[in-house]
């Protein structure tokens, strides 16, 4: 099993083409809390392809990037409205979940990664995660 | 710049006493209603990250706010804070610079409420310069209302309103603020909050009107503009070679640019601009806040309290 069919099977529900853009979003978002040298000793422990969605052009991390934007290209990915309920005044049902949801498929996508890395490894990447995502790393 | 500890510096070198301020000056005990993942709240981090730089205090700043999710801002800082009606911050902004010229002003809203319900706001307080800094949170959508296509969203976005996509084109902000005589036009994206604090503190360093148009996604009404799409566009004007910002002409190609790339960061800025309060013969007299209340007629102000009773 590769990667991405890891990230799908413990997200569940996800098709291939949207695991894969979960994992993007993820990368993406971890290019920008790392420093150049920690993001280039992460991609080296990483299959290739996987490696390859972490971004190069950001040579320090951004110290003011917190959960929130941490979770926001995840966010921006899922399906986020839909189920507008009458019955609740309107609520929509489907919205009210994305934090969970969010949450969810981050740790699916920290799960995978965890098994790319050795102890040491992970513990760095931990040191890293603003907030409230680095206690769902270390759940994940 | 605030220390390790997050403190600064300001103490040591006399100017006046920051022992202690930090971004938890202005942490209150309210909980942000925003969806998850909003980039409002990499504005919120870079408006408390820039005053910290700057050294300002709670009580040496006033936030105000009109109607919409980004004007929400105003209930999670600890801070002097006014929600107004819908498009009139800076009409209120300006009132309060007026009657308080320390005070460092900062208009923070949304695109449907600074560039379609408060345009006609927006074009005069640029021309007007008044030391007010205007932070828009352009997320191209009315979100609160749940999405429904704004003055910036590019022609042919769908929305529950425009579900042929939108007919108009786009309001081009940059280019308005700088037609209308803006002194300071700059660009940032709220997925980057620590250029953005860079932005925000230098448009409150300057002396005059300065417009910060926020690229700040959507996440959950905004399938279009994301975090990844800016992502791929976005550069800084800094970085590019002989790029100079007191070039008007130069800002006037810059700030046309849109769609593959998109630039960011100090657009134009003009320096040396007497800002509005200076031609306003009441405050010559200085602050209104400063001046003695027994001045104001007895009669006057009698027939002024009844206006309200």
């Amino acid at each position: 099993m590769n990667f991405i069919q890891r990230v799908q099977e413990r997200a569940t529900a996800l098709s291939e083409e949207e695991a894969e853009a979960l994992v993007r979003h993820v990368m993406y978002s971890l290019s920008q809390v790392m420093d150049q040298k920690d993001r280039e000793r992460l991609a080296k422990k990483l299959p290739k392809p996987i490696a390859a969605f972490l971004r190069s052009d950001v040579e320090f991390a951004d110290p003011f990037i917190d959960e929130q934007v941490f979770v926001g290209p995840l966010v921006n990915g899922l399906a986020t409205e839909g189920l507008y309920d009458q019955t609740l005044g309107g609520l929509d049902v489907l919205s009210v979940h994305t934090g969970d949801e969010a949450t969810r498929r981050l740790q699916a996508v920290f799960a995978a990664l965890k098994e790319c890395l050795d102890e040491t490894e992970r513990r760095r990447l931990q040191d890293v995660l603003p907030g409230d995502v680095s206690q769902w790393y270390q759940d994940a | 710049m605030p220390g390790a500890d997050g403190t600064t510096s300001a103490s040591r070198n006399g100017r006046k006493d920051t022992q202690g301020l930090t971004v938890r000056s202005f942490a209150n005990h309210v909980k942000p209603t925003w969806c998850p993942g909003c980039g409002d709240f990499g504005v919120l981090t870079a408006l408390k990250q820039a005053l910290v730089q700057l050294e300002i205090w709670p009580h040496e700043a006033a936030v105000i706010s009109g109607i919409g999710c980004g004007s929400k801002i105003v209930d999670y800082m600890r801070i002097n804070g006014f929600m107004t009606l819908h498009g009139r911050p800076l009409a209120v902004a300006t009132g309060v610079k007026l009657a308080n010229p320390s005070l460092h002003v900062i208009v923070v809203n949304g695109d449907g409420d600074g560039y379609g319900i408060g345009g006609n706001h927006f074009m005069h307080t640029a021309r007007r310069n008044p030391d007010i800094t205007h932070i828009v949170e352009n997320n191209q959508i009315y979100a609160l209302t749940k999405g429904q296509y704004s003055p910036t969203s590019d022609r042919g976005f769908k929305t529950s309103t425009s579900p042929d996509g939108a007919a108009e084109l786009p309001v081009n902000p940059l280019l308005l603020a700088l037609a209308c005589g803006a002194t300071f036009v700059a660009r940032g994206f709220a997925g980057e909050p620590k250029h953005l604090a860079s932005l925000i503190a230098a448009g409150i360093r300057h002396k005059g009107y300065a417009l910060i148009d926020v690229l700040q996604p959507c996440v959950t009404f905004n399938k279009v503009n994301t975090y990844e799409w800016y992502a791929e566009r976005i550069y800084r004007v800094d970085e590019e070679t002989g790029y100079d910002p007191a070039d008007f002409d130069a800002a006037w190609r810059m700030a046309q640019q849109w769609g593959d790339r998109i630039p960011v960061g100090i657009i134009y800025q003009r320096e040396g601009i007497p800002s509005y309060e200076e031609f306003v013969p009441a405050l010559k007299e200085g602050p209104v806040v400063h001046q003695p209340f027994a001045k104001v007629d007895e009669a006057v102000f009698e027939r002024l309290k009844l206006e309200y009773t």
